[in-house]
């Protein structure tokens, strides 16, 4: 904390108001941008500053049902306040709006607009912010996807920073996410190649700045202890995450069938995270579903691994491939996603993939030279801990603080 | 200016942002004012991309349906008027007509009603004319957006009036040291005139009204049941040879719109006759 910007007295009532105002939060919901969110409340609570998270009761990004109360709660030092989820009855205008954005197709702002309210909304949270926004010094929204962004960061853009979390996906080029980035006062980026895929979305807020992003450091990894608990017999290779279309799943289930059958790999594939894996029942022997693991037992699941997979393309940061390189684990990535793939290169640290031949390789590799990967795998530690550990990100997430303070 | 009790339950009525508008702004003003006072708000927007935690899935008349079945259970129903909440901009004038008593029906099963208007333009035909009246004439409170509107519906209203307010924070209001001649940038001739002509017509009202030319030669009658001299509220009378042609019309419309089948023709022949009687139509300048 040497260079620390704000002096922030710790628990005084005139320290500095902050909101985070994020679709889910909580340890058990599972996403990156939510993660960040959570760490940077606490971290920056942690350093004095008064931090609010406004939310809602949902904690499942696949139905939205209200399954926490509405109300206000305390995560540690962080004050939570839930609202309420509202959804649409008809779901069909919004299958419909979906499909023709996936497709390319650009919607007028009445379809976007349409499109943005129909998955689900939350009026009470934007009451509260249309009534309490001038309370708090500043307000931030991430990720840049959802209706609590996409309609509540218009409230008060002179206090708005957007953490937008983005992706080179058809939803990035919306107006409105144009409009976001362009009006809020300040925007925050985890990553280089997110910081210049905004630039090529739109004109951005005169303040904007790359923050960069963190994960915690573990004490220790058990990682022998991991494979006794979860009876893993053969050598592992680890996915981490949403299991889900859109986090590249499917093509590392085809990619490993293949490389499976050409190369006779000794590994297994273990998955933990959320989502139906939907595992073919050739494959039923061969990948692990471990479902949703506490934080310190996915620690120790990285530390046991041969190699970690990322096949997402869809990554504006990429926390798990900086948990798999503190574990010591080597990182295997999808090539298609800038982000990874600049982390790759930056660190050393990893390999990157284009097709399902080229993961089949990287899976040889890892099987054939453990040893090499492993060293591999100390360049990407390395990196982490000169770039990403927490007092670096809110550093400079307090230094972009002071403009709005 | 009458409040709904403490943490009452209240329907707002009408389309907060997005898109963000004058008039929807200041009606998230109200609710975030209405939520500071404790009370717990229900938004309905007739607008399906607006924010709110329920939809009006029909406009116009249908719209008026579907709003008298969701005002019961609340303690107050607070309505901001809006092309399409209660008319439609396309709306012809027996489709009006029939939207605006529509609305009267469905608010009086409310037990508090307050209505909003920001602008002339959110209540397409006029708000000045009869079935205006009856929809003002249904509601607690009337809160309006800007001066030049207020001061019309005032004169509308006659002593009804007294329930009107301007919304504070809202609307063009005019910069504080200009006397409330515009704001510099919006003041033109045609503002100013109308101002000019509203300004004296609630003169003439407030001061002399037996004198003013608009009322020369009309009684001014007090409404049985009223109490108190000052606050005693009146309505005004043609005299006595323009009242006698006015009563036996009058009859003959009514006799006619027993039938059935002559009842649009009675609704033409009353709409025509105000049209010409304000001379521009039912919303002319007073």
């Amino acid at each position: 904390m040497a260079s620390r910007t704000l002096k922030v007295v710790s628990g005084s009532a005139d320290a500095p108001r902050i909101a985070f105002v994020a679709p889910r939060y909580g340890e058990a919901v599972v996403g990156g941008s939510e993660a960040v969110v959570r760490e940077a409340a606490h971290g920056l609570a942690a350093r004095g500053y008064r931090v609010d998270v406004l939310t809602t009761c949902a904690e499942d990004h696949y139905t939205w049902a209200n399954e926490l109360p509405a109300g206000v709660t305390a995560d540690g030092e962080v004050i939570v306040r839930r609202f309420s989820i509202f959804k649409a009855r008809d779901q069909v205008r919004w299958e419909v709006l979906q499909r023709r954005l996936m497709s390319g197709e650009q919607l007028d702002d009445g379809e976007e607009l349409a499109w943005s309210n129909g998955r689900f909304r939350v009026p009470d949270l934007y009451l509260y912010l249309a009534g309490h926004a001038d309370e708090y010094a500043a307000i931030v929204f991430s990720p840049y996807l959802f209706w609590t962004t996409l309609y509540c960061s218009g409230i008060a853009p002179e206090r708005t920073i957007l953490m937008p979390c983005l992706h080179d996906e058809p939803y990035a080029y919306l107006r409105s996410v144009s409009a976001a980035l362009a009006l809020s006062k300040a925007v925050w980026f985890l990553s280089e190649p997110e910081h210049q895929l905004a630039h090529r979305l739109a004109p951005l807020a005169s303040h904007h700045t790359v923050v960069g992003a963190a994960v915690n450091i573990p004490d220790s990894y058990d990682a022998e202890g991991f494979r006794s608990r979860h009876a893993l017999s053969r050598p592992y290779v680890l996915y981490a995450g949403r299991r889900e279309g859109g986090k590249g799943w499917e093509q590392l289930v085809k990619g490993f069938a293949l490389a499976l059958d050409r190369h006779q790999l000794p590994f297994d594939l273990v998955t933990v995270g959320v989502g139906d894996p939907r595992v073919p029942k050739s494959l039923e022997d061969r990948i692990v579903d471990l479902g949703y693991l506490a934080p310190d037992e996915v620690a120790d699941a990285f530390a046991a691994a041969e190699a970690f997979v990322q096949p997402s393309i869809n990554e504006s940061f990429s926390r798990t491939i900086m948990e798999s390189w503190l574990a010591g684990t080597v990182v295997i990535a999808n090539g298609g996603s800038e982000v990874v793939t600049w982390h790759c290169e930056r660190s050393g640290g990893g390999l990157t993939y284009t097709d399902e031949l080229e993961l089949g390789q990287c899976l040889k590799f890892v099987a054939e030279a453990p040893q090499q990967a492993a060293q591999l795998a100390l360049k990407g530690r390395d990196y982490v801990l000169a770039n990403y550990t927490w007092p670096l990100v809110l550093d400079a997430m307090e230094r972009s603080l002071e403009v709005l303070m | 200016m009458t409040s709904p009790a403490p943490d009452s339950k209240i329907l707002v009525v009408g389309s907060l942002p997005p898109p963000d508008g004058a008039r929807s702004m200041a009606l998230r003003e109200e609710v975030v004012r209405l939520l500071g006072e404790g009370h717990t708000v229900e938004v309905l927007a007739p607008d399906p991309v607006a924010t709110a935690h329920r939809y009006l899935s029909r406009t116009g008349f249908l719209g008026c349906i579907q709003l008298a079945r969701r005002v019961g259970g609340f303690d107050s129903v607070v309505v901001q008027l809006q092309p399409g909440l209660p008319v439609k901009e396309d709306a012809s004038w027996w489709v009006r007509a029939l939207c605006l008593r529509a609305f009267s029906i469905a608010l009086r099963r409310a037990h508090h009603v307050v209505l909003r208007i920001e602008d002339s333009d959110d209540l397409p035909g006029g708000t000045t004319d009869r079935a205006a009246l009856r929809m003002w004439s249904g509601a607690a409170q009337i809160l309006i957006g800007n001066d030049e509107l207020r001061q019309g519906i005032t004169l509308a209203l006659g002593p009804m009036g007294e329930r009107v307010t301007v919304g504070p924070g809202r609307g063009h209001r005019p910069a504080a040291d200009s006397g409330g001649w515009g704001d510099g940038q919006r003041t033109s001739a045609e503002t100013v005139l109308e101002l000019v002509r509203g300004r004296a017509a609630q003169e003439r009202r407030e001061t002399s009204p037996a004198a003013a030319a608009q009322f020369a030669g009309w009684e001014r009658l007090a409404i049985p049941g009223a109490e108190g001299a000052e606050s005693r509220p009146t309505m005004l009378r043609p005299p006595r040879s323009r009242r006698k042609l006015g009563e036996l019309a009058r009859l003959a419309l009514a006799s006619a719109e027993r039938r059935l089948v002559l009842r649009p023709l009675v609704s033409f022949a009353r709409f025509s006759y105000h049209k010409v009687k304000d001379g521009a139509g039912p919303d002319s300048p007073v």
